[in-house]
C-alpha cells in the first residue's frame, strides 16, 4: 500500500452545487496536500440566477461545522415543514405534505395502517392531525426543538428554504477561508489525453487549468460533456414532461411561511417561496402544451402587481446522464441530472452525492471499482427520488387541460408500479436500498392525496380498540399541545 | 375488514424453535378471539436443535415477545456470546474474532480501519482486535452488560447468548400457551389440498384428527412437509459455494471457566464449533462428506474435545440453500424447511426471526394478495443470499492448500455479488453497503481484515491528519479498551450472580 493522494481538484462550477462541493472537500481535506480549485463562470448582468431551493438535511450542515441560524442569516432562509399542493384535485382542496412521520407503531404495525381503519370506521381527523410537522406548519409557529423522548415528537423533521444565490455565496467564502482557490473564468471545454482522461479545462481566455480530479457541477455540462463515456442518458420525459422552466424574483408579498406552496395550472404548476426579504416563483411547464413567451407571460399575470426584479427562462429535459463519474470525472447537480423541484430539490441531491463522494475519494490509481459502486447507489437514489415525483402526478385528481390528461397514459417505471400495487390494496410500504424517502413520506403521499388503500393491515383489526383508541387520542392531543408551545 | 377475509385459523406444523419462535410472537400479536393459533407437534420426531449460538438481533426478538433475559437464560442453560472465534481459517495457526461491537471510532467522519491500516504500513503491529472491547474482553473471559451511556468505551459493543435450543423453544412453547396457542400432539400422516388452487386446506394426524386452517406456517424442519412434500416449491441449491454437507453433534464436559464467545476452528474438510453453556459445552464438525467419511470426521470431533464427552456423536444431513419460494400459496416456511446455511455466523436464528418478521408486516387476509407475497419473497430470498455470501467468504478468502476441500473453496467461482464486494474492499477498504443486509460495515471489515483482505489503499482523508496524532489516538484508544475490559467481572462471576441455572448436564 503506498499513498498517492491526488494532488488537485478542479470543481467547475456556477450556481450552488459547485460552491456546497468545494466547501465540503475543503472541510474533508483539511490538513491534507490535496489543492482544490473551483472555477465560477462570471454571472450574466451580475445577477445570482434566481431559486429558492430546499437546503436539506441538518447532518449535512453540522457536517460542515455551519450552525444553521448563521446559514439562514446569510441566505435569507426560513425553516420548512412541508409543501402545501393547491389546485392539484379537481375540487380544489388543498393538500398538504409534511416532512417527518405520522402517528406510532403500536404492535409491529404502522400508524397508516390504524389510520385507515379509524377513517372506515368514520373517524373525522385528518391524517394530518398526527404529524408534529403538519400541526406546526399550521400554527405558523416553529422553532427547531431538542430532543424528546415524547412519541409525538419524533414525527417532526424540517429543512430549510435558502436563496441559491446566496446560499452559493456562502459556501463559496467558506471554501476560500480554508483554502480553496476560486478562479472567475468562462470555461469552454475539457482537455482529454490519450487515457481518456481530463488533463485540463480550457477557459475562454486561453488559459487552462490543469488537476488530477475534476468534478462538473456546471449546468451546461462543460466537463462531463467532453467525454463520449458520460453521454448515456435516461431520458425521464414520458414520465416527467415539465422541460420549461420560468423562475422570477419578485419583491414579498407576505410573511414567509413555514411551508412551499405548489400551485397547480393547466399547464403544469408554480411553485412560491417568501424568503427574509424577497419572494421566488418558479413555474414548471411542458413545451409540448406552451411556448416559452406564453410561459412567461402566464407567470407575469400570476404574480400580478407586485415588483418583479427580474425572470428568467430555461429548458431542460427531466432525465439522468447514469454514468455519474467516468475515469477522473464526476458530473454532481445539475451536470449529472435534471429533475424538478417538486418536493425534492437537485441540491438535496447534491447533498447526498457528495457525502457518498467524500467516503469513496480516489486517489491516482482512480479504482474503476470506486467509480462502478459510486455510479451504482447514486443511479438507485435518483431513480427512487425520480419516483416519488413521478407519484404526485399519478395521484393528483386533476385532469381538465391536455397536459394533466396525458398521465392518464403514462406506463409507470416498474419500481414505481410494483410500489403502487403494494400499496394500494393493504397500504403495504416495501422496503428498498438507498432510498431518497422515508418510507412514511410514501405513505403520507398517498394518503394525503387521498389514495386510501382498499384495506389495512389485517393486525391492525386484532388489537385491543378502546386501548388503541385510548392511545391513537393521547397521541393526537401531544402533537396539538407541542404544537402549541412552539 | 369483513370478517369473512379474515385469516382465522393459523396453524403451525412443527414445535422446534422456529415453530415456538413463531408461535410465540403470533400470540402477541393475533388476538385470540379473532384468530386462533394451533401448533402441531409430534413427541416422536426427534428436534434438531442443539447448542445454539446467537447474535445481537435476538434482543429485539425477546424484546418483541417480552422475555425477562435472566429468567430466560436460567431456564435455557444459557452463557453470554461477545462475538465468534476464527482459528486456523486462512493459514494455519491464524485466529481473530469477528466480534459484537465496533472498532476503535472513527475521527473526522473517517472509518477507524482506514487509520489503523495507515499505522499498520508505517510498521505499528497491532492487531486489529485489540482496539475492540468485546474481542479483548472475550479473551480475557470477562463479561458485564454494556452501558447506555455513549461517552462510556463500554458502550461500543452488544452481546448475545448461547443456549440450548431444545430448552429455548421449551420456554417460548410456556410463553405462547399462555397467551392462548394451542398444542396438539400428533404426527401429520396426510394433507389436504384444495383443487382449484392448490391451497393447503388441512392436515391429517395419525389419530384420525383433522386441522383445518386458512394459514400455515411449515416449521417442520428439513422435512419440509408442507412447503416441499405437498406443494413442490422447489429448493435451490448452494452446495457449489457451501460443499459442506453434514455435521456431527457430541457434547462434553465443561472446562474450569466459560469463555464468552463461540469458537469455530477450521478443519481439514469443513470447521468445528464450540458453544459454551453452563452445564455443558456442545461441539460439533461441519464438513463436506464429498471430501471426508463420517467417521473420520467423528474421530476428529472426539480427538479435539477438551473434556470428556457425554453422549453419543449425532450426525446431521444437510444441502445449503434456500427454498425458490418461501411463501407459496397459503403456507409460509420457516426455519429450515425454508433453507439452510450452516452455523458459522450464528445466524439461523436471525434468519427464522426475520421471516417472522417479515411475516408480520406483510400479515394476509384470505385474498392471499399476490404481490405481498412476491414482495415478502423478494426481501427473504435477499436475506438469505446476503448471509450466505458472507458465510461463503470465509471460505473463499483462505490460502490453506493443504487439503482437497480448501483447494476446492479457495478456488471455487463465488457469487458476484460477493466477488463485487471483496473486489471493492481490497481497492481501497470500501465496503459496499446495503441497507436491507444484517451484516454492517463493522461486521464486513471485521471478517475481511481477519481473513487478510488487506486493501491496497485507503481513504485519502485519512492522509489529513499527522501520523503522530493518528498514533497517539490508537494508542489511547488501545489503552482505554484494555482498562475498560480488564475492569468487567469474570463471565462465570457474572452468570453466577445473574442468571446461573440449576438445570443438571443434559436436562434434555
Amino acid at each position: 500500500m503506498t499513498e498517492t493522494n491526488i494532488n488537485s481538484i478542479v470543481i467547475a462550477g456556477g450556481g450552488a452545487a459547485g460552491a456546497t462541493v468545494a466547501a465540503a472537500l475543503a472541510v474533508s481535506l483539511q490538513g491534507s496536500a490535496t489543492k482544490i480549485k473551483l472555477i465560477q463562470p462570471p454571472v450574466d448582468g451580475g445577477n445570482a440566477p434566481c431559486e429558492a431551493v430546499r437546503g436539506g438535511a441538518q447532518s449535512f450542515h453540522q457536517m460542515l461545522g455551519v450552525a444553521e441560524q448563521e446559514l439562514l442569516a446569510a441566505t435569507r432562509g426560513g425553516y420548512g415543514l412541508g409543501t402545501r399542493f393547491q389546485g392539484f384535485h379537481a375540487d380544489h382542496e388543498e393538500i398538504f405534505l409534511p416532512l417527518g412521520s405520522h402517528g406510532m407503531t403500536l404492535r409491529l404495525i404502522d400508524f397508516h395502517h390504524y389510520a385507515a381503519k379509524l377513517r372506515n370506521a368514520g373517524a373525522s381527523e385528518e391524517y394530518n392531525e398526527y404529524s408534529l410537522s403538519a400541526a406546526a406548519a399550521g400554527t405558523g409557529r416553529f422553532s427547531p426543538p431538542g430532543d424528546s423522548d415524547n412519541p409525538a415528537s419524533k414525527t417532526l423533521a424540517y429543512d430549510i428554504y435558502v436563496d441559491a444565490g446566496h446560499y452559493a455565496m456562502f459556501w463559496q467564502n467558506c471554501a476560500e477561508d480554508l483554502g480553496v482557490e476560486v478562479l472567475t473564468a468562462k470555461m469552454e471545454a475539457a482537455v482529454i489525453g490519450a487515457d481518456r482522461f481530463i488533463e485540463s479545462v480550457s477557459l475562454e481566455d486561453g488559459n487552462g487549468v490543469d488537476g488530477d480530479f475534476f468534478i462538473d457541477c456546471s449546468s451546461d455540462r462543460v466537463l462531463a460533456g467532453c467525454l463520449d463515456e458520460a453521454d448515456a442518458f435516461d431520458d425521464w420525459s414520458r414520465w416527467l414532461p415539465c422541460d420549461q422552466f420560468v423562475s422570477a424574483l419578485t419583491k414579498k408579498s407576505r410573511q414567509p411561511l413555514l411551508f412551499m406552496d405548489i400551485e397547480a395550472n393547466d399547464y403544469g404548476w408554480v411553485q412560491n417561496t417568501t424568503l427574509s426579504n424577497l419572494a421566488v416563483h418558479n413555474l414548471a411547464c411542458s413545451s409540448q402544451h406552451i411556448d416559452a413567451g406564453s410561459a412567461q407571460r402566464l407567470l407575469q399575470e400570476k404574480l400580478g402587481d407586485v415588483t418583479v426584479f427580474d425572470i428568467q427562462t430555461k429548458t431542460q429535459c427531466a432525465g439522468n446522464y447514469h454514468n455519474h463519474w467516468v475515469n477522473n470525472c464526476v458530473a454532481i447537480g445539475p451536470a449529472a441530472l435534471s429533475i424538478e423541484p417538486m418536493e425534492i430539490s437537485s441540491l438535496q441531491l447534491v447533498h447526498s452525492a457528495v457525502l457518498r463522494l467524500l467516503g469513496m475519494l480516489p486517489d491516482e490509481k482512480f479504482s474503476p471499482a470506486l467509480a462502478q459502486e459510486y455510479n451504482r447507489v447514486t443511479n438507485e437514489e435518483c431513480a427512487s427520488a425520480r419516483d416519488y415525483i413521478i407519484l404526485h402526478y399519478m395521484l393528483a385528481g386533476r385532469r381538465s387541460s391536455p397536459f394533466w390528461a396525458q398521465f392518464n397514459n403514462v406506463t409507470l417505471p416498474d419500481s414505481l408500479q410494483a410500489r403502487v400495487e403494494l400499496f394500494k390494496t393493504h397500504g403495504r410500504i416495501t422496503n428498498r436500498d438507498y432510498e431518497f424517502v422515508s418510507g412514511a413520506r410514501w405513505a403520507s403521499c398517498f394518503l394525503n392525496f387521498g389514495a386510501w388503500p382498499s384495506s389495512y393491515d389485517p393486525i391492525a383489526d386484532m388489537i385491543d380498540e378502546k386501548r388503541m383508541q385510548s392511545d391513537v387520542s393521547k397521541f393526537h392531543e401531544n402533537v396539538q399541545q407541542i404544537a402549541e408551545s412552539f | 375488514m369483513p370478517q369473512e377475509d379474515r385469516i382465522q385459523r393459523v396453524v403451525i406444523v412443527g414445535g422446534g424453535t422456529a415453530g415456538w419462535m413463531t408461535a410465540a410472537t403470533l400470540s402477541t400479536v393475533l388476538r385470540k378471539e379473532q384468530c386462533s393459533i394451533e401448533l402441531i407437534e409430534s413427541d416422536e420426531v426427534s428436534i434438531v436443535g442443539i447448542d445454539e449460538a446467537t447474535i445481537p438481533t435476538i434482543h429485539d426478538f425477546n424484546k418483541k415477545i417480552g422475555l425477562d433475559e435472566a429468567d430466560f437464560m436460567r431456564c435455557t442453560d444459557a452463557t453470554f456470546n461477545l462475538g465468534i472465534e476464527f482459528v486456523n481459517w486462512t493459514n494455519m495457526g491464524d485466529q481473530y474474532i469477528h466480534p459484537f461491537g465496533t472498532y476503535g471510532y472513527d475521527m473526522n467522519g473517517v472509518g477507524f480501519h482506514h487509520y489503523w491500516l495507515k499505522m499498520r504500513e508505517l510498521g505499528d503491529q497491532s492487531p486489529y482486535n485489540e482496539y475492540c472491547v468485546p474481542y479483548v474482553a472475550a479473551k480475557l473471559g470477562r463479561f458485564a452488560l454494556p452501558k447506555a451511556d455513549p461517552r462510556s468505551v463500554l458502550s461500543t459493543y452488544s452481546y448475545a447468548f448461547h443456549f440450548d435450543a431444545s430448552l429455548y423453544a421449551r420456554y417460548l412453547r410456556v410463553v405462547a400457551e399462555r397467551r392462548g396457542v394451542v398444542r396438539t400432539e400428533g404426527r401429520i400422516v396426510d394433507v389436504s389440498v384444495r383443487g382449484e388452487d392448490g391451497f393447503i386446506e388441512s392436515v391429517q394426524l395419525e389419530n384420525g384428527q383433522s386441522i383445518a386452517g386458512d394459514l400455515f406456517i411449515d416449521c417442520s424442519g428439513f422435512r419440509a412437509l408442507l412447503i416441499e412434500k405437498t406443494l413442490n416449491t422447489g429448493y435451490e441449491s448452494w452446495q457449489h459455494w457451501l460443499p459442506c454437507d453434514r455435521a456431527v453433534a457430541v457434547p462434553s464436559e465443561n472446562p474450569e471457566t466459560l469463555d464468552p464467545y463461540t469458537r469455530a476452528t477450521a478443519q481439514p474438510a469443513g470447521w468445528q464449533w464450540r458453544i459454551p453453556l453452563q452445564h455443558r459445552t456442545g461441539n460439533g464438525h461441519v464438513y463436506s462428506s464429498d471430501f471426508m467419511s463420517d467417521d473420520e470426521a467423528t474421530s476428529i470431533v472426539l480427538n479435539n474435545l477438551e473434556r470428556n464427552p457425554v453422549d453419543e456423536p449425532r450426525i446431521l444431513k444437510f444441502i445449503a440453500g434456500k427454498r425458490k419460494k418461501m411463501w407459496n400459496r397459503n403456507c409460509i416456511a420457516i426455519g429450515l424447511s425454508g433453507g439452510f446455511l450452516e452455523p458459522l455466523e450464528s445466524t439461523s436464528i436471525y434468519l427464522i426471526q426475520a421471516a417472522i418478521l417479515k411475516l408480520i408486516e406483510r400479515f394476509p387476509d384470505r385474498n392471499f394478495h399476490a404481490p405481498d407475497i412476491t414482495d415478502f419473497n423478494e426481501q427473504m430470498s435477499l436475506k438469505f443470499d446476503r448471509v450466505r455470501d458472507f458465510i461463503i467468504l470465509h471460505y473463499k478468502a483462505t490460502n490453506r492448500s493443504d487439503s482437497e476441500f480448501w483447494n476446492y473453496c479457495r478456488t471455487m467461482p463465488i457469487p458476484d455479488a460477493l466477488d463485487y464486494k471483496i473486489n471493492s474492499f481490497r481497492e481501497r477498504g470500501h465496503v459496499v453497503y446495503s441497507e436491507r443486509e444484517l451484516f454492517i460495515e463493522t461486521n464486513w471489515v471485521a471478517v475481511f481484515l481477519g481473513q487478510q483482505i488487506m486493501p491496497g489503499a485507503i481513504d485519502p482523508r485519512a492522509s489529513c491528519m499527522p501520523e503522530d496524532k493518528i498514533a497517539d489516538g490508537l494508542r489511547q484508544m488501545k489503552t482505554a479498551i484494555r482498562t475498560a475490559a480488564e475492569s468487567l467481572p469474570r463471565h462465570d462471576q457474572f452468570i453466577a450472580d445473574y442468571c446461573a441455572s440449576d438445570a443438571p448436564a443434559l436436562a434434555v
